[in-house]
């Protein structure tokens, strides 16, 4: 233990740090790498735009009758069905994810990966709980035309509850499904970027002291030597490498097939509206270039005046694409169809209706986009125009985007 | 295994700091050892898991799925100025990380990074001086 301590001591006092302006390996590293990427930008085309594309996200941002699976998607449902209000007080609605109550009990569970894993299975369980809140406008009085919603008096006047189960696949990047197919992804990858790095710093011991630390002058010298360029290019290679192999990891974990399954009930005093029961599913998987969206739902309210229970039955998909190619990119496509039954629901015009269409967003430059939208309903009322087919061509402006562009060329030089 | 435990429960409630923020940095120029002394090198991730890699004098020592720590032995070879470059991708964002290298249970290299570091990338290096 003694000789332990005394060879520790030995070589604390034994390894040199550097004195400023010198400095040390570790602080040349981001030097070589950040030179190796801006020599490979002068060598690109376009240098502003040859920068690293991240994996996009499959979330649908296109409005839609077709809803994401992932569980906080899942509230759009419950919102839709007014089963939880979170924008109208005095109504509450809190979490039922026991995962979130874990990780706010025990923070170390969401820093830690391997009690991270150790709870995947509570990940999958989530739900939440409504009380009180705004009412929904309807027939209360039956004079044939809907009454104003009325709020809640007191929290328990209406309670909703909402329960929902992952019960298939993940696209959480830290489930552990994921680490060996990311290792062997990226893991080659890594290990070339390290050995071009270290092969670099090799040629760099003439900007070396002879304590090992480097002269910053002499260094960034060297770095700019013709003789260097090839194996800075050969790094910037192996770093894109990198990122582009992380980037197509992650999209897959983004894409993979997910299914949650859920239940509600909304539970109410008779002048807030009927009480109501759903069931529901959601899956999300990439196939080729689309991502695909499924939903079903089925909710049943309460009987109503003449004894029967109003029921909605509603599927829908979705499938969408963003555009990869740099000409295209930011422009996205979506399809989408939705078929909805209506049983004994006051105020439905239609038993069926269905509604199928496309958009298409091309963003032809920064902050300016144009939707091109066709849509089909089996029924003419439920577009806005008198055909049971409707386009539309717009033309979105994003000023802040225009007005970013516009400072980057004034301050460019 | 009652230790594993008590390290699970302090993780848990957070009563101890996370490996990835404990300690002082240092980062020197080199680090001194003898021919076939152990050198420990170790990765700490906080957050996510990751992908790990280990280069000592170009040599690739290791590269595997990390999930919290990974520490690898490495012997001092032959006299001389060799190059230890080592790191880890992490799997998603946020993160944050330790590189450390020990001799038995002296501390003679520790760096941090994050995600939002000026560099955010994971990757380290120290010179190992070997003499004789």
């Amino acid at each position: 233990m003694l000789a332990m301590i005394v060879l520790a001591s030995e070589h604390a006092h034994a390894q040199t740090t550097c004195t400023a302006p010198a400095i040390d390996v570790n602080a040349v590293v981001p030097l070589v790498d950040k030179a190796a990427l801006d020599l490979w930008k002068q060598t690109q085309p376009n240098p502003t735009e040859a920068t690293q594309v991240q994996a996009t996200s499959t979330a649908n941002r296109a409005v839609s009758p077709v809803d994401n699976p992932s569980l906080p998607g899942l509230l759009a449902f419950a919102l839709d069905h007014d089963l939880i209000d979170i924008s109208k007080q005095p109504g509450i609605t809190t979490s039922l994810s026991p995962f979130a109550f874990l990780s706010a009990a025990r923070p170390g569970v969401l820093d830690d990966q391997a009690l991270y894993n150790k709870y995947a299975w509570l990940r999958r369980i989530d739900g939440a709980l409504s009380l009180g809140g705004k009412g929904e406008s309807f027939d209360r009085d039956g004079d044939g035309k809907a009454d104003e919603a009325l709020d809640a008096k007191a929290l328990s006047d209406s309670v909703g509850v909402e329960l929902r189960w992952q019960v298939l696949g993940s696209r959480d990047r830290r489930d552990p499904r994921y680490a060996t197919e990311f290792a062997a992804s990226v893991g080659t990858n890594w290990s070339t970027e390290l050995a071009e790095d270290a092969w670099i710093i090799d040629q760099l011991k003439p900007a070396q002291l002879p304590n090992l630390c480097y002269d910053p002058g002499k260094l960034k010298a060297r770095l700019a030597h013709p003789d260097l360029q090839p194996s800075l290019l050969r790094l910037a290679r192996a770093i894109i490498a990198t990122k582009d192999a992380v980037a197509q990891a992650l999209r897959r974990v983004d894409r993979s097939l997910v299914v949650t399954v859920f239940g509600s009930h909304l539970s109410r005093k008779a002048e807030l509206g009927p009480d109501r029961q759903g069931f529901g599913a959601r899956a999300a998987v990439g196939w080729g270039p689309l991502d695909h969206t499924f939903n079903a739902d089925w909710s049943r309210e309460e009987k109503d005046a003449r004894g029967n229970h109003p029921t909605r039955t509603k599927l829908g998909w979705q499938a969408s694409t963003d555009f990869t190619s740099r000409a295209y990119a930011g422009s996205r496509a979506s399809l989408f169809a939705a078929w909805e039954h209506f049983s004994n629901v006051p105020g439905a015009k239609h038993r069926d209706t269905v509604k199928a269409g496309g958009q298409l967003e091309l963003q032809l430059g920064p902050g300016l986009k144009v939707p091109i939208s066709l849509t089909w309903a089996n029924h003419a009322d439920l577009l806005a125009g008198s055909s049971d087919v409707i386009g539309h061509i717009g033309i979105g402006i994003n000023l802040n985007d225009l007005r970013k562009k516009a400072e980057a060329k004034t301050v460019a030089p | 295994m009652a230790k594993k435990k008590e390290a699970e429960k302090a993780a848990l409630t957070g009563a101890a700091l996370s490996p990835c923020d404990t300690g002082e940095e240092i980062t020197p120029a080199f680090i001194l050892a003898r021919p076939g002394q152990r050198i420990d090198v170790r990765i700490d991730i906080c957050q996510t898991g990751g992908v790990a890699a280990v280069i000592l004098a170009g040599e690739l020592l290791l590269r595997q799925a990390i999930v919290n720590s990974i520490e690898v032995p490495i012997q001092a070879p032959a006299p001389g100025d060799y190059l230890l470059i080592w790191g880890v991708v992490p799997a998603s964002t946020p993160w944050r990380a330790k590189g450390e290298v020990h001799i038995g249970p002296a501390v003679l290299f520790r760096n941090k990074k994050n995600d939002a570091s000026q560099f955010p990338v994971a990757k380290w290096a120290v010179f190992i001086r070997v003499i004789a």
